[in-house]
């Protein structure tokens, strides 16, 4: 009977494990193959000297990353992404928070509104966004010097994408305009999932509404803020090389050179292969370290409630 | 009553900034379409205003100029593959995951979650010959297959928080009726699972329709660009006077799939996108 039992049950694991192996290992393999492959063999690429034809490869031990430490433009770059990276995290992190905490604690007439409407250009293209900030920053009839001359601020004269001095951070604004919407959601469904009674009982012993901000809200809402700024170094390094790309082009005279336009530079414009993934690897390291910073002075015990 | 009146204020205050953040998405949007209907002469002129004469001709331009249309279609093939195969994949694998337990299934997870963290620039380049050695550069399926499987990790995240909250005695209840894995899965759980596949479909297909810098790597005949590549060679071609009005015009015809899904499923993609910073 318990031998029976013992058969079926076997056969009914048999079967499971056919199941689960059909249902995971070909996709996991095909993962592989597409895209941790990869990720992985830039590491080998990044070992020799390579024009792209496989006839052309010769191995040059560490002699890319040797280059790398001497090329200027490299650490320029290096800290162009972490200049524009900071500045990201800094202006994201304080609008999308403030505006959140406006529609949370204040009563707004047509809060969804303002929500669905901040959240749009998230899912626009990055192409579109940069269009339309060209279109802003044009020196003739963009819309964003008259605004700044009210305040007498006065453009540079080759433009804010053309100036040496303003080229780099005039990729902030766009990056930031396409990414407030994103956190204030995050932020606003975790104010809303506090529970009314800590409010109450703060108001009991005397806390006013900014008060109630600081000591409730913020310190309960910390892991989001986490991911906030974590997650926004981390897609800084993907999206600082679109916006580059797209509005200055690393120019000029690569004052606003990024990592990936430089990666891009070498590899597909100037067929140096071996030298554009060693860049890749570089902008990995970059990436985890920056995340890992990030990690260490924004975390913090999370409070149960 | 003072009180009352203190937070008055501090509404009104609230509702005011909260209108000027609106309108710095809501004005750039509105020059857009306004622009898309001006002739280039007229942009000139009457910069911010409406447009005197309605210009349909620059729609009509932007959809033939650079293989619009053709790339248009392109970019639908491209977009609704890649999804196809990333739903195949994802909806199986986060459904073992999520719901059995078996060796190497941490493995297999953290595999998953762990490459959520690259940064996808890193695989440009070795993406690249990866396609080239597989004789499909410059091709749309390559584009497809890359597309699909990119973004795996983040579907099977979704689904893995869909697929857990699902009672357990759904499966018992099918096994002792003889259903085998198979039918449970495509029978009852994967339709039980449609909030999550709606998510992870409409996050998908945002992903793909916007993404830009692959497919201007891995693509160069102007009958196979996708539409973001063939916006941005429209831009270059013109370098020394950019004609605003079909410009805009193509803007627009991009973005409408976009703007119809995000009206229809705002919800979900609002959820969705967001899900990953629940848990941090």
């Amino acid at each position: 009977m318990i031998a029976k039992l013992k058969n079926t049950l076997n056969g009914r694991n048999a079967q499971q494990n056919m199941f689960v192996f059909v249902f995971t290992v070909p996709t996991l393999l095909l993962f592989t193959w597409f895209v941790l492959v990869p990720t992985v063999q830039g590491l080998y690429y990044s070992l020799f000297s390579w024009s792209g034809l496989s006839s052309n490869m010769t191995f040059i031990g560490l002699k890319n990353y040797e280059r790398m430490v001497n090329d200027s433009v490299v650490w320029l770059a290096l800290w162009n992404d972490i200049k524009v990276a900071l500045a990201r995290v800094i202006f994201t992190l304080v609008i999308s928070l403030g505006l959140a905490l406006l529609l949370a604690r204040t009563k707004v007439f047509g809060d969804k509104f303002f929500r669905n409407v901040l959240f749009f250009p998230v899912v626009l293209t990055a192409v579109v966004i940069c269009t339309i900030w060209m279109m802003m920053y044009n020196s003739n009839f963009g819309i964003i010097n008259p605004f700044l001359e009210l305040f007498g601020i006065e453009a540079p004269k080759a433009g804010w994408l053309g100036d040496k001095n303003t080229a780099l951070m005039s990729v902030v604004p766009p990056a930031v305009w396409c990414s407030v919407g994103f956190y204030l959601v995050i932020f606003l469904s975790a104010i809303e999932s506090i529970p009314m009674t800590l409010y109450e009982s703060a108001l009991l012993d005397g806390a006013n509404g900014l008060r109630q901000t600081f000591s409730i809200i913020i310190p309960l809402i910390r892991p989001q803020i986490n991911f906030c700024v974590v997650y926004t170094v981390i897609s800084s390094f993907n999206a600082s090389y679109m916006f580059i790309d797209l509005l200055t082009k690393g120019g000029p005279n690569n004052a606003s050179q990024v990592l990936g336009t430089y990666m891009t530079l070498n590899g597909f414009e100037y067929h140096k292969f071996g030298y554009a993934t060693a860049i890749a690897m570089l902008i990995l390291a970059a990436t985890a370290t920056m995340s890992a910073i990030m990690n260490r002075i924004f975390s913090s015990e999370t409070y149960e409630y | 009553m003072i009180k009352d009146k203190k937070r008055n204020s501090y509404n009104l205050l609230s509702t005011a900034v909260l209108m000027v953040a609106t309108l710095t998405v809501i004005i750039p949007l509105l020059w857009v379409a306004f622009t898309s209907l001006k002739s280039t002469q007229e942009f000139y002129v009457n910069i911010w205003g409406l447009p005197q004469k309605y210009e349909w001709k620059n729609y009509v331009e932007a959809w033939n100029k650079t293989n619009f249309g053709k790339n248009f279609i392109n970019s639908i093939l491209v977009t609704i593959g890649a999804l196809l195969i990333n739903l195949i994949c994802s909806t199986t694998t986060a459904y073992a995951i999520g719901r059995y337990k078996y060796r190497g299934r941490n493995l297999t997870n953290g595999i998953y979650m762990a490459s959520m963290m690259i940064p996808g620039i890193i695989g440009l380049i070795p993406q690249y010959f990866l396609l080239a050695n597989m004789k499909l550069l410059d091709s749309r399926l390559g584009l497809t297959l890359v597309y699909g499987f990119s973004s795996i990790p983040f579907s099977v995240f979704t689904l893995l928080g869909f697929f857990k909250t699902l009672p357990h005695e759904l499966e018992e209840a099918a096994m002792i009726d003889g259903a085998s894995h198979y039918q449970t899965f495509f029978r009852i759980m994967f339709p039980l699972a449609q909030p999550g596949i709606i998510t992870v479909c409409v996050v998908n297909f945002i992903g793909n329709w916007n993404e830009y810098y692959k497919a201007m790597a891995y693509l160069s005949t102007p009958d196979r660009l996708t539409i973001p590549v063939s916006l941005v060679n429209f831009i270059s071609q013109c370098q020394y006077r950019i004609a605003w009005g079909p410009l805009m015009a193509s803007c627009i015809l991009m973005t409408i799939p976009t703007i119809l899904i995000y009206c229809i499923f705002c919800n979900f993609i609002q959820k969705g996108l967001t899900a990953g910073a629940v848990k941090g």
